[in-house]
């Protein structure tokens, strides 16, 4: 009888493990999907940027200071070269702006003014896309981080998942410093 | 764009019934059973067959056939639900159409003596808007009650297992008040911003039960006040709700917050301005 009742809890706790770690798996296909939705954004945005670069091209022979060297946005990134991604694409973008707000040819024009438009679209996917990505990582890191679950995590390597940073944070931080 | 606004009544109406009861635009809202359940009927259709083929054989044979029959047919015959309207706005302009209405959705059933009577199922607004847009999917937006410490629909339809997905989104106390339902996260995520969380939150502050379902190019909202704006009351209990700044107020706030998702799902920027000035 003893025999049983331990082989039942034995068969109990397997089953408990592999449907936690099956969740752990779901929960993180969620998170690659909300990754690949960003990079999906990123490529748009890089498109249109680079568009906004050609358009801008004949104001900043003058500009040198200005970077507005685009990092190439791609499917199957990593954490941290999406995040590289979006500071050096958040960069070029407040300097496309720079570069417009100086040349008041340029920012009436009807071309600038629509790539602005599909800049401010991408940004609207773009901002879903991360809150998106936020929410899966919270819900998985929560998922990982509780007992006993945090056990079955350890033993089937489940680490904790990177947030994205804020790429305004630190221009932010500016404007309220000034 | 429809000019036809009976037309375009009669479609916020069908959304209202059967996109907020049965969650489904296709299918026609039907009440069957005595608790008001859409879904009991769906799920139990076989077996409520069966057994009344079982009961109308064994009633027939012990001679009882005549009452029962009624009974029996009464609950076989799906009586739709009735709907009656007060147009009070609709405009069309700038390639936007928009309807707002008092409804009241009503179904007939039996009273204690035996009497055919018409019960109020839905007594509220319903505010639909059309506009251009390129957002694909659905998503939904219903208030939620904690019952017994668990999460429990304020009486409309719950998750489509084969088209929606239950979305979680980073705000906990928007999850515990109001379900999501969505064709897909990003689309859920690029309407239900921030903002529209806020709103979202201190309309049910101040109204109550409610549902949005933003569909492609349209908009539709079911405000369950339990009231018809700007109509004369039908009980002494009604007079004390009169309020012709309230009833503004409330055409208002849906028409604002109906802006805002608008500029939502077109990614307009300028949502919070539209708000403070209410201008438009």
């Amino acid at each position: 009888m003893a025999i049983i009742i331990v082989l039942l809890v034995c068969a109990l706790c397997i089953v408990y493990a592999i449907s936690t770690g099956n969740r752990f798996k779901q929960l993180h296909i969620k998170i690659q999907e909300a990754q690949a939705d960003i990079e999906v954004a990123l490529i748009k945005r890089y498109d249109v940027l680079t568009q906004s670069l050609d358009a801008i091209k004949g104001y900043i022979e003058h500009e040198e200071k200005l970077m507005l060297e685009l990092i190439r946005a791609r499917n199957g990134m990593t954490t941290a070269q999406t995040q590289a991604v979006l500071d050096n694409q958040e960069q070029v973008l407040r300097n496309v702006r720079i570069v417009g707000e100086a040349y008041p040819q340029l920012y009436s024009s009807e071309l600038y003014k629509n790539l602005q438009a599909q800049i401010t679209e991408t940004n609207e996917h773009l901002a879903a896309s991360k809150r998106l990505y936020h929410a899966n990582v919270s819900l998985y890191n929560q998922a990982i981080a509780v007992f006993p679950e945090s056990v079955i995590a350890g033993m089937t390597g489940n680490r904790p998942a990177e947030f994205l940073r804020d790429e305004n944070a630190e221009a932010k931080k500016e404007i309220r410093l000034r | 764009m429809s000019s036809n606004w009976k037309k375009d009544l009669d479609e916020s109406l069908r959304i209202v019934k059967n996109g907020f009861l049965t969650g489904d635009t296709h299918t026609e809202f039907r009440f069957s059973s005595e608790q008001d359940d859409p879904n009991a009927e769906v799920k139990n259709a076989l077996k409520k067959k069966r057994l009344y083929a079982f009961a109308f054989v064994f009633l027939l044979v012990s001679g009882r056939i005549i009452g029962v029959v009624e009974e029996g047919i009464w609950r076989l015959l799906r009586i739709p639900v009735h709907g009656t309207t007060s147009m009070l706005i609709r405009y069309e302009k700038n390639g936007k159409a928009c309807a707002f209405s008092n409804l009241m959705l009503t179904r007939r059933e039996k009273d204690h003596n035996d009497r055919y009577c018409d019960k109020a199922v839905f007594v509220g607004q319903a505010y639909m808007l059309r506009y251009k847009s390129n957002m694909q999917g659905t998503v939904r937006i219903m208030t939620t009650t904690q019952w017994m410490g668990k999460e429990r629909l304020d009486g409309f339809k719950k998750q489509d297992m084969d088209r929606e997905e239950k979305i979680e989104t980073e705000n906990e106390v928007f999850n515990g008040q109001f379900d999501v339902y969505a064709t897909d996260a990003h689309t859920a995520f690029y309407v239900v911003t921030p903002i529209v969380m806020e709103r979202l939150l201190a309309m049910k502050a101040k109204y109550g039960s409610f549902g949005v379902a933003v569909s492609g190019g349209e908009i539709v909202i079911a405000l369950c006040s339990g009231y018809c704006l700007f109509e004369p009351p039908e009980s002494y209990q009604e007079i004390e709700n009169i309020s012709v700044e309230n009833s503004k107020d409330e055409i208002q706030q849906m028409l604002l917050f109906a802006q805002l998702l608008e500029d939502t799902v077109n990614g307009r920027t300028d949502s919070d301005s539209t708000l403070t000035n209410g201008r438009r």
